[in-house]
């Protein structure tokens, strides 16, 4: 059995007003060029309500199971000691001839100190979270129609997150 | 005074652009938690609207006619911009 990480978004995700891409070294002081400055990063931040994007990906032919959303990015600003930072996901994952439409299935979400009573990230560090799945809900070849987000609920960090990968994370046969 | 959650959002991604905020809040040890920074924004709402009425009261006294709404909050940006523009 293995782990795989398949990234999720794509040229139609549909961005939240609020939400935007930025070049990273837009975003904080970056080294000289070329350095991760140069990199497209999506600029997300807790605005007081969840924000984040709308997009859909298809369950891999070799999913087994062990689902798991998984948030890259980078830190704009230093965190407080007890600052979180916590995504959230909500979906409907449906099969071929099964109706697309409805509303989507309750939140999952993840939420982690990020300060130095927690993780002790600092000011533009990476920062790796993982939203727990529901295995049963997956199936191969569904389409998973999803939103993603900062959950404001579980964020008290009030600087920029730029993310920089959000990934399907699945264990195979 | 309560500001709304989508006040709170517009005046954080306001201040967290370089030149406008950013590199100030960069600079501290740690940025203010949300309680924090919407306590700020909330202190300035409440000042602005106890405020608000005796200062157009002032400024059409001094201008010894009654300015359009408008025309005053023009005035009062400027104002503020050329203050802050100075370290004000």
């Amino acid at each position: 059995m293995a782990t795989h990480r398949m990234d999720i978004r794509g040229p139609d995700d549909l961005l939240e007003s609020g939400v935007y891409q930025d070049r990273v070294g837009n975003q904080i002081t970056a080294a000289a060029a070329p350095s991760v400055g140069s990199q497209l990063a999506l600029l997300l931040a807790d605005g007081g309500t969840d924000l984040g994007w709308y997009g859909e990906f298809l369950v891999p032919k070799n999913y087994v199971g062990t689902p798991k959303i998984v948030i890259r990015g980078i830190l704009d600003g230093a965190p407080g000691a007890s600052d979180t930072l916590g995504f959230g996901f909500r979906k409907r994952a449906v099969a071929n001839n099964e109706a697309a439409d409805g509303t989507f299935d309750a939140e999952q979400a993840v939420s982690s100190t990020i300060g130095s009573s927690g993780s002790a990230h600092s000011d533009e560090d990476e920062v790796e979270l993982s939203i727990t799945l529901t295995a049963g809900d997956y199936a191969v070849d569904d389409s998973v129609y999803y939103y993603l987000y900062i959950d404001a609920t579980g964020t008290s960090y009030t600087g920029n997150f730029l993310l920089t990968g959000a990934y399907f994370e699945y264990a195979d046969a | 005074m309560a500001i709304s959650d989508s006040d709170y959002g517009a005046l954080r991604q306001e201040v967290f652009r370089w030149g406008a905020g950013k590199e100030e809040l960069k600079a501290l040890p740690s940025l203010p938690s949300e309680t924090q920074l919407r306590a700020v924004f909330e202190a300035l709402e409440s000042f602005w609207e106890t405020n608000r009425a005796t200062l157009k009261a002032q400024m059409d006294a001094a201008a010894g006619f009654t300015l359009p709404l408008q025309l005053a909050r023009k005035i009062g940006v400027a104002w503020l911009r050329s203050k802050m523009g100075r370290g004000g």
